[in-house]
């Protein structure tokens, strides 16, 4: 008889045997079953779906405020078509010289300029005329003189240093702040974009009859100006050398968040993340197996493209969309106590007084202690999409610090996965098993903190520490761990407009 | 036209499988659902455990189906494999195999059965007599007869070395030749 008959005969009985079932009831129960899997990659669509959106919204609420915002300026815009006058044909075109609005102006602010106007009326006054008669010269010389060596911008620059020299100029601004210092600022109701400021600028340039291209510079030196800004740089118009032209409020080192709001930016990221695993113990009847030491090592790398909105002078929201890969690698360690039996040992008992009795107990059994490493190894991919939102402060050096909390969904992921399997009396690894999958929805909560220089008013470089816990799991189909978490460290660039 | 999903083959049924088809799902499910059952049911002895774990069988095997390749063999052996592992990892997970249960108290061996007198033994008994074996030795006899694994194999999935499960499966066989033959002539074994 063949050796293996057992073998041989159940194999042959029970190989392709099926068990009775009620196909329907058992079809109905899978589907019940594999119904809210697909409700739940909905819901996280649906999430993601409603990140999109607000990303959307956000930019479509930005561009229709700042449209209409421009289209208040055009409506309030009027030409003056007698300081045009003034400019030279050599001039090189600008833009539409205006007269600021007087309408918008609320009566506490006009009452202020109206008395601060009245207070200092006759000594302005003089110097007005006397910083007029000044101009009229430089700008007669040029008109007269075909062969002048004053060209237009030297005019100009001429024009700017009178202006710096006289004291209207600083002492209307002066009483403004100090007026409403006094009476504080938000108790007159002026917010940082006020329209006195504009109207000071409109009546200083006015009085001064100056030159088209120095009064844009002028109005749009005030017009940009916040109270605060004027306050922190104490109005100072930069000291300038014959041959510069006066900056604009752009170039002013000033970060100037009404202006400047929105960022486009690129982050590349890398961490390498290891963490040990909590020891765990489970045992039997006569065998106990003991989790020593097992350690997740993930190697990230992370490229994204973010946006960012400010939202005020502290808070902003951001998108990012990004792509991440990861080389897991877990490697367990443990220590099983298992017994060995061994074949053809047996112990046999005699009765040894008369010699003829003999009992098979069984075979030897000796407990074998033994350590097994299992290593997993798996390299993650994943198309991201997350949002933010943020505090922000920024120092008057120009260097920003922000702190963010946000919400990650993938998009996209895929894992490929294998596992290894030593024991230390097998000498060599054995490959257990192959696995892959997909998934997409995965939920991650995330945390950064970033440090960043303003290179200067419109481009920004910096560096940021990130961390990312998944809130959902996704490590279904692959054994190696049921939650990631990690942190990357990236730098990133990001340019305003 | 309407498709007769009776008629359709595997290969066809696995197409519209994977285009979302669910009348070609369903058709799959009750063309080998009866013989994932009974591969689950070697496993858990509670009939409500065994039906738990072919759906999950099922919806990890639709959910893999993209993966399956026609090249490396037949679909039958692919979806044993799979269930195979998936059962591998129940257990696990219920913390039964990964530790192995080997009986300290050993069963006297009796008689043993004869290959002649096994067409005297129903299925269900066999089936019986394999869930009377101890925890460890049921295990290794089922992945060793009914699931075609090698020693080294077996060896690897319960994390026990190779010569361990060559000795156990000696000693279950034994055991389980005595079983079938108490089974055979009504008697029950005898442990010690």
């Amino acid at each position: 008889m063949d050796k293996d008959w057992l073998e041989n005969n159940l194999r042959n009985r029970f190989d392709g045997q099926e068990a009775p079932m009620d196909m329907e009831a058992e079809w109905a129960a899978l589907q019940n079953r594999r119904q809210p899997k697909k409700s739940r990659r909905f819901l996280l669509w649906w999430f993601g779906g409603l990140g999109s959106f607000a990303i959307l919204s956000m930019l479509l609420w930005t561009f229709n405020n700042n449209s209409d915002s421009y289209a208040l300026q055009d409506n309030n815009v009027q030409y003056n078509e007698q300081k045009t006058t003034h400019s030279t044909a050599s001039i090189t075109p600008i833009e539409k010289p205006v007269t600021l609005p007087t309408k918008k102006i609320e009566s506490t602010n006009a009452t202020l300029l109206a008395s601060t106007h009245q207070d200092d009326a006759p000594s302005e006054k003089e110097e007005i005329n006397s910083v007029l008669e000044k101009i009229s010269a430089l700008n007669n010389e040029k008109i007269g003189t075909k062969n002048s060596k004053i060209n237009d911008k030297n005019r100009d620059v001429e024009n700017i240093k009178i202006l710096n020299n006289t004291t209207s100029f600083p002492s209307i601004k002066e009483q403004i702040i100090q007026t409403k210092t006094k009476k504080s600022i938000e108790s007159v109701g002026v917010t940082e974009q006020d329209d006195s400021l504009l109207l000071a600028s409109q009546k200083l340039t006015k009085n001064l009859d100056l030159p088209i291209l120095l009064e844009k510079r002028t109005v749009n030196y005030l017009e940009n100006s916040t109270i605060t800004n004027l306050i922190k740089y104490d109005f100072k118009m930069p000291t300038l050398k014959p041959w510069e032209e006066l900056p604009k409020v752009d170039d002013l080192p000033q970060y100037n968040t009404n202006k400047y709001n929105k960022g486009l930016g690129v982050h590349i990221g890398y961490g390498w993340n290891n963490r040990t695993l909590e020891a765990e113990n489970s045992s039997s009847q006569d065998i106990i197996q003991r989790r020593n030491d097992a350690e997740l090592t993930l190697d990230v790398i992370d490229i994204s493209l973010s946006y960012r909105q400010l939202i005020n002078q502290k808070i902003y929201v951001e998108g990012h969309l990004g792509v991440q890969q990861s080389m897991d690698r877990l490697d367990d360690y443990y220590a099983n106590t298992e017994p060995m039996l061994i074949e053809n040992q047996p112990i046999v008992i005699r009765n040894l007084p008369d010699g003829t009795t003999e009992t098979e107990m069984g075979t030897i059994e000796a407990t074998v202690f033994n350590s097994v490493q299992a290593t997993f190894y798996q390299t993650y991919r994943q198309a991201y999409g997350n949002i933010w939102i943020g505090f922000y402060d920024q120092t008057e050096a120009d260097w920003i610090v922000s702190i963010a909390t946000g919400l990650d969904v993938a998009i996209w992921n895929s894992a490929n996965g294998n596992t290894f399997q030593d024991a230390e009396r097998m000498g060599e690894y054995t490959r257990l098993e192959d696995s892959s999958y997909k998934k997409s929805g995965v939920l991650s909560a995330l945390m950064r903190l970033e440090g960043s220089r303003l290179i200067n008013q419109t481009n920004e470089l910096g560096l940021g520490i990130q961390g990312k816990i998944n809130i959902t799991d996704n490590y279904n189909s692959i054994n190696i761990a049921e939650r990631r978490q990690w942190i990357t460290g990236n730098i990133f660039y990001r340019k305003w407009f | 036209m309407k498709t007769n999903y009776l008629f359709l083959n595997t290969h066809e049924l696995i197409q519209s499988c994977l285009k979302g088809d669910p009348k070609a799902e369903k058709q799959l499910f009750c063309t080998f659902a009866g013989r994932v059952l009974a591969l689950c049911k070697r496993y858990c002895r509670k009939s409500e455990d065994a039906r738990d774990l072919m759906q999950e069988c099922f919806i990890h095997v639709f959910d893999r189906l993209p993966y399956y390749n026609p090249k490396k063999g037949v679909f039958e052996a692919w979806l044993h494999r799979v269930c195979t592992n998936l059962v591998l990892q129940y257990l696990r997970k219920q913390k039964v195999t990964i530790t192995l249960t080997f009986p300290t108290i050993l069963p006297e061996f009796g008689e043993v059965i004869e290959a002649d007198e096994m067409n005297k033994i129903s299925d269900e008994a066999i089936l019986e007599s394999i869930w009377e074996l101890p925890n460890g030795y049921r295990e290794i006899v089922n992945l060793y007869i009914f699931e075609g694994l090698k020693h080294k194999e077996i060896a690897n999935y319960l994390n026990i070395s190779e010569g361990t499960s060559r000795s156990q499966y000696t000693r279950a066989k034994k055991l389980l030749k005595t079983i079938l033959q108490e089974k055979a002539s009504k008697k029950t074994p005898n442990y010690g």
